[in-house]
């Protein structure tokens, strides 16, 4: 099967998405949105026929449409992951934590994804101040989190399972790309070590403006 | 006196302030809003304030002299209305660095495989063979000839690929060309880069693509454009300090920096203040 | 303290642990210096300025490679730990690096579970001091970062209980009820870290307890210093 996916290179949760297909082993095929200068994805022809929010990413999975970054991975895991259901795991607990960090990961694209199409994209019309505070109290809120668990129980994903699952994945692009938005990272130690363990997972392809781990 | 800074080189000359469609708008430059917007008959204005500024329309961007004494007519673009060639703005995208740098990364072959693999260029194949650079006389431009590089063929499955050919040229401190084989056998595709600068540390990027393609959509092709400048993106917005240092020796080049030695040196030689650093040691 | 005195201090930038033989590179800050701290195969700990001598771009972008070697994520310029010398360039492969390209090299120790970083050029080995600045045994709870200036850290640690030790910016206190141990680093102007060891098990709830007591005196600090 072949999952069609309306896409932009630069946009993290477009990412997001297609790192999900890659590490289930799903085909997908790109259908190139002009984000920008276009703003395609405002057109009155994809808010009628693909999005009415007007947002990348959408799939389209031989007919069934899903827009939401976070809802496509819930569904892509949910429907392609092996039995070991890592992605998205069963367990009640642990998929309440999935549920939290995905939501979450909606705070990051509010703040710090916000702030980097304001620096990078020129969206001028976004309290740039407001948009880094809500990122850097976010980003501490997930500091705390990954050093006082990792401390607690040497784990060092977000949900207290030895794997990365979907949380981690909605959550880290906008992470990793912050200081394209004027966020740094320099304050949040345990949040950088996170950066770096999920770019050097193995299968881990990034996107512009996300490096992924070259030959040793 | 308005404007970040006085230096001849940017008050002087003609400075992009972005696309000549989607007005009115404002922008920034050289520390300043401005204000864009045309008359019925399409007459361009850029007002800072209550100040009328020097402007005009060229190859689909509006240019403005803050000065307005413009030292030299803004450069020549035969390829932009070469009948058979596709047009296309690819749009300008924030980059925090001086510009400076921004040119001098897009002037540069050799962090092709280890910043754009699979797409420009691809490890072992790394050595950058000598070409020429020139600096013409009549235009003051700078010309980057013979120019090959190592690079992946569409299928980056398998290990092949083949040299393609590049030609540079920089028109301005802030302005240059990329000129790489086409879909023709016999004609280059040109990739302007016209920087618009914002202030020491920032500036816009506006990519404008003078191609023979009848193939690629446009969201295609942008796609393309954009995969590789956010690649750059990062490592621009990461050196250690945002400006070009001109004297000193903070920075050292290698034999394959032919091309940045020169425009360094160009800047030099101009008086270049505007976007570069003071001497380390 | 006199200039001189600070520059030859030993900035305990990183927890040991966290910067792994021949694999990560860890961004660092000593009183804003930028640092690139790695370790060869051997362990051997680096601290380099965070800024590759070719076009400025920090090292942090790059990776460990050949287990001893860290390459620039721009040019793939590599350079040896030890010396910082650049051994290769991958523009040119057949030509031998040019020896006066060096990444800046600051000297490093490890001591009681932390790495230290001295910043001035020559001077004085790790003093014996370091080792007992964590006691034996105890366990890390947490790297906290603090977004005031260190001088703000030091004057708020003895009103909240924290006793200066032998070793310089080493306090020991307590922390929801377990003995604590503050080490605090001076990062940038107004970034400080605290890195905090306790003899609070893992996992156990005293351990949870510090954690929560770390994050109450860093909002009391923050809070302080905005007034």
């Amino acid at each position: 099967m072949t999952v069609k996916l309306y896409d932009y290179p630069l946009s993290g949760n477009c990412f997001k998405v297609r790192q999900m297909l890659l590490w289930l082993g799903v085909d997908h095929a790109s259908v190139p949105v002009d984000f920008h200068p276009g703003r395609e994805h405002k057109s009155a022809r994809f808010l009628a026929q693909i999005n009415p929010l007007g947002q990348l990413p959408v799939i389209d999975d031989e007919g069934f449409v899903l827009r939401d970054a976070q809802a496509i991975l819930v569904y892509l895991a949910s429907r392609y992951d092996d039995p070991r259901q890592r992605w998205y795991p069963a367990d009640p607990k642990l998929r309440g934590q999935v549920a939290m960090w995905l939501a979450m990961a909606d705070e990051i694209t509010r703040t710090a994804s916000a702030a980097r199409l304001h620096d990078a994209l020129g969206y001028t019309h976004l309290d740039i101040e407001a948009c880094r505070r809500g990122a850097r109290a976010a980003f501490r809120v997930l500091d705390d989190h990954l050093a006082e668990q990792h401390a607690a129980t040497g784990l060092r994903w977000l949900v207290a399972a030895p794997e990365p699952t979907i949380a981690d994945l909605a959550c880290f692009p906008y992470v990793a790309l912050a200081g394209e938005g004027g966020i740094s990272l320099d304050e949040f130690p345990a949040l950088r070590r996170w950066v770096w363990d999920f770019r050097h997972l193995p299968g881990f392809v990034g996107m512009s403006g996300i490096f992924p781990a070259g030959p040793a | 006196m308005p404007f970040v800074t006085d230096d001849p080189n940017m008050l002087d000359d003609w400075l992009v302030v972005g696309p000549a469609s989607g007005l009115p708008r404002t922008t920034r430059l050289l520390g300043e809003t401005l204000h864009l917007h045309t008359d019925a008959d399409g007459t361009p204005h850029a007002l800072l304030g209550n100040d009328a500024l020097t402007v005009q329309s060229r190859y689909g961007f509006l240019w403005v002299c803050p000065g307005g004494r413009p030292a030299r007519p803004l450069f020549a673009f035969p390829e932009y209305e070469e009948p058979g060639r596709r047009i296309v703005d690819c749009g300008g995208l924030g980059v925090a660095v001086s510009g400076l740098r921004v040119i001098e990364n897009f002037l540069d072959m050799a962090h092709f495989p280890f910043v754009h693999p699979d797409y420009l260029g691809k490890v072992p194949h790394t050595e950058v063979a000598k070409y020429n650079v020139e600096v013409d006389a009549a235009t003051d431009e700078i010309w980057a000839t013979d120019c090959r590089f190592w690079q992946p063929r569409a299928s980056a499955a398998h290990d092949t690929g083949s040299e393609v050919f590049y030609k540079y040229r920089v028109m301005q401190p802030f302005s240059a060309m990329l000129y790489k084989s086409s879909h023709r056998p016999d004609r280059l595709d040109a990739i302007g880069l016209f920087l618009q600068p914002v202030d020491d540390e920032h500036v816009i990027a506006h990519t404008l693509l003078a191609y023979f393609d009848d193939v690629s959509t446009d969201a295609e092709l942008i796609a393309f454009q954009h995969t590789i400048f956010g690649q750059d993106k990062p490592i621009l917005e990461n050196h250690a300090f945002k400006r070009m240092p001109l004297e000193g020796r903070a920075e050292t080049p290698t034999r394959g920096d032919t091309t940045s030695v020169t425009y360094r040196r160009w800047l030099r030689e101009r008086g270049m203040r505007f976007g570069t650093a003071r001497a380390a040691a | 303290m006199n200039p001189s005195a600070i520059s030859q201090a030993w900035h305990p930038v990183a927890p040991s642990a966290e910067v792994r033989a021949g694999a990560n590179i860890v961004a660092g800050f000593a009183q804003g210096q930028e640092l690139a701290l790695w370790r060869a195969a051997d362990g051997s700990p680096q601290a380099w300025e965070n800024r590759c001598p070719h076009r400025s771009v920090r090292f942090t972008l790059g990776q460990v490679t050949g287990g001893d070697r860290l390459a620039c994520a721009y040019h793939g310029w590599q350079y040896e730990a030890g010396s910082g010398a650049c051994v290769r360039i991958p523009a040119h492969p057949a030509m031998p690096a040019p020896r006066n390209v060096c990444a800046k090299t600051f000297a490093t120790a490890d001591a009681a579970g932390m790495l230290w970083v001295r910043l001035a050029a020559g001077g004085a080995e790790a003093p014996p001091e370091l080792a007992d600045a964590v006691p034996a045994g105890w366990h890390l709870a947490r790297t906290l970062t603090l977004r005031v200036a260190a001088s703000e850290v030091r004057a708020a640690l003895a009103p909240h209980g924290f006793a200066s030790t032998e070793t310089p910016d080493a306090w020991q206190g307590t922390l929801g009820e377990s003995t604590v141990a503050a080490l605090l680093l001076d990062a940038q102007p107004q970034l400080s870290f605290l890195h905090l060891w306790t003899d609070a098990a893992p996992g156990s709830d005293a351990m949870a307890r510090v954690h929560r007591a770390a994050r109450q005196l860093r909002s009391d600090i923050e809070a302080a210093a905005s007034h």
